[in-house]
């Protein structure tokens, strides 16, 4: 698993879900966080981190620049290579889902969300990452 | 560990006495796809579990034979009691490509799915096709994300003659499709939102702070994304939207077309309701 000292940036327009899925990644082990209320943000939050952002979680659905939009934008950064990229969504359709992956989404997790599903979609890209 | 299959006309069923795992998955896939290619009549491939569940690893498998036989207007089940092995195949936006199911009768025809870019029929007066999605979308949401047991009651047309709700704080979408074109809310006394927040984040709350109020936005937003999954794969055309919250003590939600469909629900803090609005109704 990720190491848990990791940085991870929550993005999410919703402040209660930021909460909820911060909740989940400290029940899961994590404690070093940064929020971002939309994919603009994130960006800014992202390149400007003083400790490296480790991982992403985002939501996909926000107003003005979305997380596929800065989804996109990381992975056409190259200092950004293979970061893990998770999208949290509640958007399960095949075409969207579909979309993600295109855009080299990592894991994608659909709401409503519990800590197993965050954790399954976390290991296993670890281990992918690992192998 | 093994499983016994049949075909029963167009539906192959595989017996299992235990869980799916990754290599009954992988076996039980190549002779399924064996038999699709050979038996074009052959339209549903039902995994029948009892009270087992699925391994995850085993739908590496399942996902690439369940995605194909969509393709071909056909339809791979999951037929288990394991309401766990329910939830996570929803939770994982599986749910299209292998659909859980309780009872056999359940497994019905692909005919009844209008063809792509067949639009649905616009919602009529208590269209149980059209309010079932939002209704389990409610109980399903509550339940995962606040762990909140909710019932629905019985939905009911809003008139004049309706006696005010009270309402302290709602989450309300507005929606334009091919069709449907109205307003969704979900609307909440304080006692009721603040239970609900206090079972999701695990911490008593007693007042509805700026940070909580989002929350009824973030619960429509989810129910709104379950129902539209499924109303979408029935011909609507739902889009995204963002949804926002109006909050007032004792407030009215005025939609401007002439009448609401109220969904009740009860919880153990209270009773709370959906509103689904359209000129249709």
């Amino acid at each position: 698993m990720f190491p848990a000292n990791t940085r991870i940036l929550v993005v999410d327009d919703m402040m209660t879900m930021r909460k909820l899925v911060i909740k989940a990644l400290k029940e899961m082990g994590f404690s070093d966080f940064i929020e971002a209320g939309d994919g603009a943000k994130g960006w800014e939050a992202l390149s400007g981190s003083t400790v490296p952002v480790g991982i992403v979680v985002s939501d996909w659905n926000m107003p003005g620049s979305t997380g596929i939009d800065l989804l996109k934008r990381v992975r056409a950064e190259s200092r950004f290579k293979g970061m893990p990229f998770f999208l949290l969504t509640a958007e399960a359709e095949a075409q969207q889902v579909a979309e993600a992956i295109k855009a080299g989404v990592s894991g994608y997790v659909v709401k409503p969300f519990t800590v197993e599903s965050l954790k399954i979609q976390f290991e296993a890209t670890y281990k992918k990452m690992a192998a | 560990m093994s499983f016994e299959k049949k075909i029963d006309g167009r539906m192959m069923v595989f017996q299992l006495k235990d869980e799916l795992t990754d290599t009954l998955a992988a076996s039980a896939c190549a002779q399924a796809q064996e038999e699709l290619d050979k038996n074009t009549q052959l339209e549903h491939i039902v995994f029948d579990l009892g009270e087992n569940g699925i391994s995850y690893h085993a739908f590496r498998h399942l996902c690439p034979l369940g995605l194909a036989m969509r393709k071909a207007k056909k339809q791979m089940f999951a037929l288990t009691t394991d309401m766990a092995t329910h939830r996570m195949i929803r939770s994982e936006g599986m749910d299209k490509t292998i659909k859980p199911i309780q009872m056999l009768s359940e497994v019905n025809p692909p005919a009844e799915t209008p063809a792509a870019g067949q639009a649905a029929p616009a919602p009529s007066k208590l269209d149980v096709s059209f309010i079932n999605p939002f209704v389990e979308g409610t109980l399903h949401v509550l339940k995962v994300q606040a762990q909140t047991e909710a019932a629905a009651e019985k939905p009911f047309m809003k008139t004049s003659a309706t006696p005010k709700m009270h309402v302290d704080i709602a989450g309300i979408l507005g929606i334009t499709s091919k069709t449907f074109n109205g307003g969704i809310a979900i609307c909440f006394t304080d006692k009721v939102f603040l239970a609900i927040m206090s079972k999701m984040f695990g911490e008593e709350y007693k007042e509805i702070t700026k940070d909580l109020e989002d929350g009824a936005g973030e619960i429509l937003n989810m129910i709104f994304g379950h129902a539209k999954k499924i109303l979408n794969e029935k011909g609507h055309a739902f889009d995204k939207a963002l949804p926002t919250i109006v909050r007032a003590p004792n407030l009215s939600i005025n939609h401007s077309s002439k009448s609401s469909l109220i969904l009740p629900f009860k919880a153990e803090a209270g009773t709370f309701f959906m509103e689904i609005s359209t000129e249709k109704f």
